[in-house]
């Protein structure tokens, strides 16, 4: 497991500042369409009932509706823990020197990926929608110099305080950063000679 | 022509391996790439218990059939009547 307090190449002073997950909204999605597809046997068996009364004790096909229905629940039990899996894997982290995106797309797909605060030259927050109104829902998306995709952080709660939240760590950096580079830059230079 | 009914149990093992196999990739997943916390192992232990009732409750009915009674394709027709259950009633 990945402990915060011991993150890959940490800076001294670096400290976690924030850990987002997806808005809770996703959870209940996923409990929804878990719930519906673990109900829908119950709807089928009743039909099945109602269509032939003796089906279940037949030799066949009764042992085959058993069979098939712990087949059923067992494979929407691994998709609910797969979905779940995948949210919980979701997590930005904000520390006081760079945002640590980790993104788990199914079981066999996993993006980690990283920028420092000083590097982030643009941050929007989106929410769109009634129900990422009404529940303080969104995205929010950092731009850095570089020429790569924007960072997403998507669903997560209270998308304009993070913004906030982001906006000022990055500025602090900058200033931080501003300060150091012409040092380096002399200690550079003293080297050469 | 008879078919013994444990060729249904073909299907369903492979059906339990897989979902076995993606259980373990689930809790590896959890394990490996978790944050430390109550909520990785809260999670584990959800996965394991749940998946478990599922299977002590299937197995518990499933285990009531007997499984090496034959079946011939003509009593395969649900309407046809006339054969034994296999849950011995």
């Amino acid at each position: 497991m990945i402990d915060l307090n011991i993150l890959p190449n940490a800076q001294a002073d670096e400290k976690v500042v924030l850990l987002l997950r997806r808005h809770w909204i996703d959870l209940v999605r996923i409990f929804v369409f878990s719930g519906v597809l673990f109900v829908l046997p119950i709807v089928v068996g009743t039909l099945i009932e109602l269509a032939n009364p003796n089906l279940i004790l037949h030799v066949f096909w009764g042992p085959a509706l058993i069979a098939t229905l712990v087949a059923y629940l067992l494979t929407i039990l691994i998709l609910t823990f797969t979905e779940l899996t995948d949210y919980w894997l979701d997590v930005w982290v904000v520390t006081s020197e760079r945002i640590i995106n980790t993104e788990q797309h199914g079981l066999f797909n996993r993006i980690v990926s990283e920028v420092y605060l000083h590097q982030i030259q643009d941050i929007t927050s989106e929410q769109k929608g009634f129900l990422s109104t009404f529940l303080t829902f969104g995205n929010v998306f950092v731009q850095t110099a570089a020429e790569r995709e924007r960072f997403q952080f998507k669903n997560i709660d209270n998308p304009d305080d993070v913004k906030i939240a982001i906006s000022g760590l990055s500025k602090m950096c900058k200033m931080h950063h501003k300060h150091e580079m012409p040092k380096q830059e002399t200690e550079g230079v003293v080297e050469e000679k | 022509m008879e078919i013994p009914l444990w060729i249904l149990l073909i299907p369903f093992a492979v059906v339990v391996a897989f979902t076995l196999l993606f259980l373990f990739f689930n809790i590896y997943h959890l394990a490996r790439y978790g944050i430390v916390g109550r909520g990785a192992t809260g999670l584990i232990l959800v996965y394991c218990v749940s998946y478990l009732f599922i299977v002590i409750l299937g197995a518990t009915a499933l285990l009531n059939i007997r499984w090496t009674q034959t079946v011939s394709i003509q009593e395969l027709l649900p309407f046809s009547g006339g054969s034994p259950s296999s849950f011995g009633i």
